[in-house]
């Protein structure tokens, strides 16, 4: 295979795997319609580590058109009943993507959480709710030492097979000027 | 997926610091002398690097803003 074709594979392998790679990693938690609008609430993938994670909320009309000026307030009731549960406004100012709402909660407790969203505009409310698993935190850079030692490692072991090579390219003019004399 | 989004960043930097390496390589510098022209290429593709581990380590909301 020529060097061309090598990198013309490499480079759709490359392609194939980028929508996997899921760069914004948001995923629907929730998506209903109440009366007049639609909501939909993103977090990030299952399952949630606990610790700070942020949640964002699209209000849009039925056509499809995003609502700018509803108000938005996020109940997350922890796993344990003995635990107190938190209200947070969800704020524009703290979305990337100004078409969304957004709060940076900290869900500390593993378990299955419950969410509740309420949604209000124009003097009319609308409440909805859904369940999402919290799992155990772990340190996410050290679960992920293989992946941050790859590539040390390819890089080591490229100059190991370079210097392995020197030598051999060394020792064989080092014979073929020995066997000349 | 976060481990295949630094999988993918690994991999950008592998072949970014190899095409560096031939390039200097094919420039003329001998076997020997490579490192020295690397190092600005070196550090440019790790530091790429390193704002995506960075970025990708960030919440979702948070991606893209610098503050």
């Amino acid at each position: 295979m020529s060097t061309q074709r090598r990198a013309a594979a490499l480079a759709a392998l490359f392609l194939l795997a980028v929508p996997a790679a899921w760069p914004d990693g948001g995923v629907v938690r929730l998506r209903e319609r109440r009366g007049a609008l639609v909501v939909t609430v993103f977090t990030a993938p299952d399952p949630l580590p606990a610790g700070p994670q942020d949640v964002s909320v699209l209000v849009q009309d039925p056509s499809g058109a995003p609502v700018l000026d509803a108000e938005v307030t996020l109940r997350f009731d922890p796993p344990s009943p003995s635990s107190t549960g938190f209200a947070v406004r969800a704020l524009r100012s703290q979305a990337t993507n100004k078409l969304l709402q957004a709060a940076q909660v900290d869900l500390g407790e593993v378990g299955e959480w419950r969410l509740g969203v309420s949604v209000s505009r124009a003097g009319r409310a609308s409440d909805l709710s859904c369940l999402f698993p919290v799992a155990p935190a772990t340190h996410r850079v050290t679960a992920l030492w293989d992946v941050f030692a790859l590539p040390p490692v390819m890089v080591v072991l490229f100059a190991l097979n370079q210097a392995l090579r020197r030598r051999r390219v060394k020792g064989a003019l080092h014979w073929a000027a020995g066997g000349n004399r | 997926m976060l481990r295949l989004q630094i999988l993918l960043l690994d991999l950008g930097l592998l072949v970014s610091l190899y095409v560096g390496w031939r390039i200097v390589r094919g420039a003329g510098a001998g076997l020997r002398l490579t490192r020295g022209p690397l190092v600005p290429w070196v550090t440019v593709a790790v530091s790429l690097y390193a704002v995506g581990v960075w970025t990708f380590l960030q919440p979702m909301a948070m991606r893209g803003m610098v503050h």
